[in-house]
């Protein structure tokens, strides 16, 4: 049910992205759900899922938003064995490098304050995951690098 | 749990999936798929894309205020010195077309001339011309080749101009046809009466004057000769006067003159 629902929310996710000029929050939804999700084979459907939609409602190339999600994926499972994947560095530095290669290489612009402003809402959202629901439960996640 | 051979080969099916959807599309034959799977994400983003153009332009207004700001202020900078430059141009082509004008005049060439400009208005006319740019007491003013007045003082930087519409004043003139090129036909005097009103008077009842003839000075009582001084607007017809006389019409309004010639003969 938690799956269903979170798909909703990036269907959500992408059609607001696509009707307002706003940063590539899908993108970050979707490094959220990595850095938050215990089962990396999931986050690969999920990835691909949500290339597709991005694709269908902006009228791209289909399959090529999925092709750099997937990997995506693949780099974030790879060096989150060298760098703690929930510390606000990685995430940080992650969310803004992947932003910014989407952007140039999918839609063809560098996009840096779009990256930026990504990076901080992905890492206001994480702290405020971690501290409002996590936090309470007293299974806090760290955002410390170990 | 993780496993990575698991994940590896859902990482290569799915890529693979992947590619070949994006080369299906290039090679167009899943284009009609794509259109009608398309369908509920375009219908879902319809009712977004109504507010959201409306959101963008106020996000991007707030987000280039500062920026704005400053290009209003630079604008307004160039709009003014525009306006000054324009202003110069535009008292610059006046001052040409005079120029021209006075050149064209049929002047003797040993006339020379000291342009000033009008400072103020009344009965006498000041000027921004003096004893500094060589003007003297009792040399004749013009606008083009129509005379105006007589300088009466001279100060180092400005002058006074008694006007030859001034009450009292009086000049020998004469009157030729409307060409002008034609001989005097009539001589008489020019009494100002004021605020641009001119009375030809003294002129014998043998010569005829008609209406538009034109009114010229004669070169007596210190005024240059030949210079344009109006029109005859009408004409007495009094046969039991010794003289008759004529309203005579000034060619230029004497209030309004912004810039004048002096004229001096070497």
């Amino acid at each position: 049910m938690k799956k269903i629902l979170f798909l909703i929310l990036l269907l959500l996710l992408v059609t607001f992205q696509i009707s307002f000029s706003l940063p590539n929050l899908s993108l970050g939804a979707l490094i959220l759900f990595l850095s938050l999700s215990p089962t990396e084979d999931w986050s690969l459907g999920v990835a691909f899922l949500l290339g597709l939609f991005l694709d269908l409602t902006r009228g791209d190339w289909w399959g090529l938003s999925s092709l750099f999600l997937l990997l995506l994926v693949l780099f974030f499972f790879l060096y989150q064995r060298r760098f703690f994947s929930q510390s606000l560095w990685f995430l940080g530095l992650f969310t803004f490098f992947s932003s910014l290669f989407y952007d140039y290489l999918i839609l063809g612009r560098l996009s840096l304050m779009a990256s930026f402003v990504l990076v901080l809402l992905l890492l206001s959202v994480r702290f405020g995951l971690n501290y409002f629901f996590v936090g309470r439960k007293g299974l806090k996640i760290g955002l410390k690098s170990k | 749990m993780f496993e990575k051979k698991n994940f590896l080969f859902i990482f290569v099916f799915l890529f693979i999936f992947s590619f070949f959807l994006y080369w299906g599309e290039r090679a167009g034959f899943l284009i009609g798929l794509k259109g009608f799977l398309s369908r509920p994400f375009v219908a879902l983003a319809a009712p977004f894309n109504t507010w959201a153009f409306k959101v963008d332009g106020f996000v991007s207004f707030v987000i280039s205020w500062p920026g704005r700001e400053k290009e209003m202020l630079s604008l307004r900078e160039q709009l003014a010195g525009l306006s000054v430059d324009q202003g110069e141009l535009t008292t610059c082509q006046s001052e040409n077309q005079r120029l021209k004008d006075l050149l064209s005049s049929p002047l003797p060439p040993s006339w020379k001339f000291v342009e000033a400009q009008v400072i103020n208005w009344g009965e006498n006319l000041q000027i921004s011309r003096g004893k500094a740019s060589l003007i003297e007491e009792g040399m004749t003013v013009l606008f083009n080749d129509i005379l105006v007045g007589r300088v009466i003082k001279a100060n180092r930087f400005d002058s006074l101009v008694e006007l030859i519409d001034k009450r009292g004043v009086k000049i020998p003139v004469g009157v030729k046809g409307k060409d002008s090129s034609k001989e005097v036909k009539a001589k008489g005097l020019l009494v100002g009466l004021g605020k641009n009103h001119l009375q030809l008077e003294k002129v014998l009842q043998e010569e005829k004057l008609t209406k538009g003839d034109l009114v010229f000075s004669l070169g007596q009582g210190g005024v240059l000769p030949d210079l344009l001084v109006g029109r005859i607007d009408e004409v007495s017809n009094d046969k039991t006067a010794v003289y008759q006389s004529a309203t005579v019409l000034p060619l230029v309004d004497y209030q309004r003159l912004r810039q004048v010639f002096v004229v001096y003969e070497e």
